[in-house]
């Protein structure tokens, strides 16, 4: 019998945020980095499009660093999933569960009834428990029926990208920390593989405590950060129970790809 | 350890030392709070229990805004207060053996309560809630541990999605909308003052 996958995403939660800040609201997740296999995963760029591409894909896109492009002067439009020219684990694993995965705007999801809150660009923090909320029931319900699952999270980097309210971000990561702990914990009750992963890390890049935050001109119905409080850092978290150690996000989409050949 | 209950909720935990209350007043929040509970959960008219009210003045703002409101609390020093205050619609009681049949109210308010039960009862607690529940079950309770917070009873606090998650497996639905809609109500009119509930529905 072949091994089941659980992978969890963490947009913006990085090896860096995790154990010098965000650690103390999360942890178990905390605590995860230290009893299993943990690695800091050094980038060559901090780009959400591009790295969640290469960790599904195993392609790094070089040109893929924004979710859209231009078509006519300042006007611009979503990038669609067919624009992009690779082959998502996804599609060579079709029966596998798929929850707000950030490849393209909105995320993709497959086999769920999961729909992505706000174009995953939630920005309340009631959307972010939504986000979280939502998350949890459906992987939940997906380990339940023992199908592989991949899990993205977009909150802590929508979060940390306009706001360093502690309370806010207590409130946000405790909630998040609690579903990344019945997710493992039910993936290592059903003798899941599982995967934490990140894109990117956070760091703080004003003084500020609240940013802003806008709708696009040309896509009101997608909201923009216009005054960043944190911006990306360039190294990923990566934590498992495989025992393989990673060095690029490359790897993850090995290790991910072997376990559901095997 | 065996505690009781009855007594450790006693005049010392109201009036300050192993609470952080400093006397359970009659707040002037406590009627906006039955206002906007009655107006989000269209309550007039219906049936509702508030378990483990500690002296029932939430129970007594419902009561004026015709909602058919019951309260229970196990503390022998509520009891001594609903005297004092000549309040109704109250009992002595455990939440752990709610007295009224299955599906008896509309909706259950458990306010501040969870928290106080031990982990090792929290399934009786929970499983006697949804019992008694017809409609909504509405759970207030800390999300976390946080320093300022001195009540020594505060022995069961987890993450909203811990409730969350425990109370679905009661085939009970989590109503993010209603959640929403009061949360956003309560942040307005009575900040960390009854200012959000998890809403479960059946």
């Amino acid at each position: 019998m072949r091994n089941h996958l659980l992978v969890i995403g963490a947009d913006g939660l990085g090896y860096d945020s995790l154990k010098m800040h965000l650690g103390q609201h999360m942890p178990f997740t905390y605590w995860l980095s230290t009893a299993r296999t943990c690695c800091r995963i050094k980038l060559k760029m901090a780009v959400s499009p591009r790295n969640w591409t290469l960790i599904f894909s195993g392609r790094d896109l070089k040109w893929y660093t924004l979710y859209i492009k231009r078509v006519h002067d300042d006007r611009w439009r979503l990038i669609k999933r067919w624009e992009l020219p690779v082959v998502f684990i996804w599609d060579e694993f079709p029966d596998m569960v798929v929850i707000n995965a950030p490849v393209v705007i909105p995320p993709i999801c497959r086999n769920t009834g999961f729909k992505p809150i706000a174009y995953g660009l939630g920005y309340t923090v009631f959307e972010w428990l939504k986000e979280i909320n939502d998350i949890r029931y459906y992987a939940l319900k997906a380990l339940e029926s023992n199908s592989d699952v991949i899990a993205v999270f977009t909150v802590i980097d929508r979060m940390l990208h306009i706001t360093a309210n502690e309370k806010v971000i207590r409130r946000v990561c405790v909630e998040l920390d609690e579903v990344i702990r019945q997710l493992v914990a039910t993936a290592e009750k059903k003798k899941y593989k599982w995967i934490i992963i990140s894109d990117h890390g956070m760091r703080r890049i004003s003084p500020d405590i609240q940013g802003n935050i806008a709708p696009r001109h040309d896509m009101p119905f997608i909201r923009t950060v216009t005054k960043a409080i944190h911006g990306h850092s360039d190294n990923a978290l990566y934590i498992s129970n495989t025992g393989i150690h990673v060095k690029n996000l490359q790897d993850v989409y090995r290790i991910m790809r072997r376990i559901l050949s095997q | 350890m065996h505690v009781n209950r009855r007594q450790l909720f006693d005049e010392e935990y109201f009036t300050g030392g192993l609470s952080n209350y400093e006397g359970y007043l009659r707040d002037h929040r406590f009627p906006r709070v039955a206002r906007a509970l009655t107006e989000v959960f269209k309550l007039e008219g219906k049936r509702v229990l508030d378990a483990g009210c500690a002296v029932p003045y939430l129970v007594d703002e419902l009561t004026r805004l015709n909602v058919h409101a019951v309260g229970f609390d196990i503390s022998d020093y509520c009891v001594k207060q609903v005297k004092k205050h000549r309040l109704k619609n109250f009992l002595h009681a455990d939440a752990l053996f709610i007295p009224f049949k299955d599906k008896s109210f509309y909706c259950v308010i458990a306010s501040e309560l969870v928290e106080h039960i031990p982990h090792d009862l929290e399934d009786q607690l929970l499983n006697e809630l949804v019992r008694v529940t017809q409609k909504y079950l509405l759970i207030r309770t800390p999300f976390c541990h946080n320093p300022d917070d001195n009540d020594k009873t505060h022995v069961n606090i987890h993450p909203h999605m811990y409730w969350i998650t425990k109370i679905e497996q009661y085939g009970m639905t989590f109503d993010f909308q209603l959640f929403v809609q009061y949360a956003r109500r309560g942040h307005r009119e009575f900040p960390l003052f009854f200012d959000e509930f998890l809403v479960f529905r059946w």
